[in-house]
């Protein structure tokens, strides 16, 4: 078998509500703008260790920003589907835009 | 005549409690077999009720549910809060505006801006504790402690100037005392709001370094020249941290006093008191009955449609004691992994103060437990004043002794 699968934290800065969750789970990952408060990633790509965090900061988000991106061109999955094994999260839908502040 | 369950029509809410620490009986029942359930609200009418965890998140998502205090479908618990000046009260907007102002606001309670407040908190905490010890061995907390502490706090992230805070202290405290009559307790809130009207004028003309300042230069870069709307915004922020912030306070005091072996375990080891104040968030969920949403469409959940222009209550108490989301979750239990509670609510709305709040809670119950630890109830736990006719739960009084 090849490498495990690259892994990406990324923050929907559209839907992002500054609650600040991200950042009290996964503090390793995410950080809060000085600017504008909302989320960033701090890693990029994700240390393997830290997935387990960014999943649970994917279940805390209350606006579902967080996503898990399992390799580049794979789908995302978030931490609530993760857990839930719903398929309706309305986050899987969305598009990310990418892990540094704009 | 009998009551039949058919007769009797949906069930009152809110629902009472029997015990203090304890959620109404009626939630097991209605999460277990009907977690959607028709209730009837004090202003006669009718409204939908969500018990469970996963339930009461996806509906606190649902770009379809309003949180609108104005719309006529709206399941308010009081009468006349259409009347209420609601500009700048973001928990009652709705996107885009909601968007917009809560973005004008996110960055001054980011997890890192709010721990740059920790030296003033404690400061405050200090000087209330020391106050307490210096006088008579039996007061009442929510006066001495609770209140004081978020308001004071408050003050200081406004940036209220020090010789302005009685009259800010006294005001805010009219407003939560039960025994102020009700023309007086308006009269109160009005002269807040005038008071914060002048100091935003002050800082829209001569900005500082203060939370204010900051929020009169990003409305005037957003076009947003409304010192009332600013006004709303600073009156929110007093209004949403103030009693909440005691409540918690009152209610965590009282339960540590309580559980004495809970108390134990804090003293032996105050690293302990985050997770602690994490289980008192999702035990107490105070805001349980807050968290109303109209249905703007019709909105299906399970077997059930919700119809557009219907109420709907988000039980977060309920939720938080979904055996389905937390294992044995009537147990105050310190070794929960993660906070995945929805006391501060869920969705775009959810508390923007929590990490404040969280901040606050810590210092107080660390210092409180150093300081007293053997803080004793004054008066025996079931006559103790709790809140069961208020919008938020917690205490009037809560009188102590050492």
């Amino acid at each position: 078998m090849s490498a495990p699968a690259v892994r990406r934290a990324v923050v929907d800065r559209d839907v992002c509500v500054g609650a600040g969750q991200c950042v009290l789970a996964a503090p390793d990952v995410f950080d809060q703008s000085d600017e504008d408060g909302l989320s960033y990633v701090l890693v990029d790509p994700l240390p393997e260790e830290l997935t387990p965090s960014v999943r649970d900061a994917a279940t805390r988000c209350p606006a579902r920003a967080v996503q898990l991106e399992a390799g580049a061109g794979a789908g995302a999955e978030t931490g609530a589907a993760a857990e839930t094994g719903t398929g309706a999260d309305p986050a899987a839908d969305r598009q990310p835009t990418g892990p540094s502040p704009a | 005549m009998t009551e039949t369950a058919d007769a009797a029509g949906p069930p009152a809410y809110p629902m009472p409690r029997t015990c203090p620490f304890a959620l109404p009986e009626q939630y097991a029942r209605l999460r277990e077999e009907e977690p959607l359930a028709r209730v009837l609200l004090p202003t006669g009418r009718e409204a939908w009720l969500a018990t469970r965890y996963e339930d009461v998140r996806r509906l606190f998502t649902d770009a379809n549910l309003s949180a609108d205090r104005v719309h006529p479908g709206f399941p308010a618990l009081l009468s006349g809060q259409q009347a209420i000046d609601r500009r700048g009260f973001l928990p009652w907007m709705d996107p885009p505006e909601h968007t917009t102002y809560r973005r004008m606001v996110i960055s001054e309670f980011t997890v890192r801006k709010v721990e740059t407040l920790r030296p003033a908190v404690t400061r405050t905490v200090q000087e209330c504790l020391d106050r307490i010890l210096a006088g008579p061995r039996t007061v009442d907390l929510v006066q001495e402690l609770a209140l004081p502490v978020p308001s004071l706090t408050i003050c200081e992230l406004l940036g209220v100037p020090y010789g302005d805070r009685e009259v800010f202290q006294s005001r805010a405290r009219l407003m939560t005392d039960r025994n102020t009559s009700g023309p007086d307790r308006l009269n109160s809130l009005v002269e807040l709001r005038a008071y914060l009207h002048g100091l935003v004028l002050r800082r829209q003309a001569e900005p500082r370094e203060d939370l204010l300042s900051r929020l009169a230069v990003r409305y005037r870069e957003a076009g947003v020249e409304d010192a009332e709307h600013l006004t709303g915004m600073a009156l929110l922020i007093l209004v949403a941290g103030h009693e909440t912030t005691a409540n918690m306070i009152a209610l965590g005091t009282a339960y540590l006093i309580e559980h004495p072996d809970l108390r134990d375990t804090l003293v032996k080891d105050p690293s302990l008191v985050p997770k602690a104040v994490e289980e008192m968030l999702r035990y107490f969920s105070i805001s349980d009955h807050s968290t109303g949403r109209v249905a703007l469409a019709d909105i299906e959940l399970g077997d059930t449609t919700i119809a557009a222009g219907e109420g709907v209550l988000l039980s977060n108490a309920a939720a938080n004691r979904d055996a389905r989301a937390f294992e044995r979750p009537e147990e105050f239990d310190l070794s929960r992994e993660s906070p995945s509670h929805v006391a501060f609510g869920y969705g775009i709305h959810q508390c923007l103060g929590q990490n404040l709040a969280r901040l606050e809670l810590d210092v107080v119950f660390t210092a409180l437990l150093a300081r007293l630890p053997d803080l004793r109830l004054a008066a025996p736990l079931a006559e103790l004043p709790f809140k069961n006719d208020t919008i938020m739960y917690g205490l009037h009084e809560l009188p102590v002794t050492w």
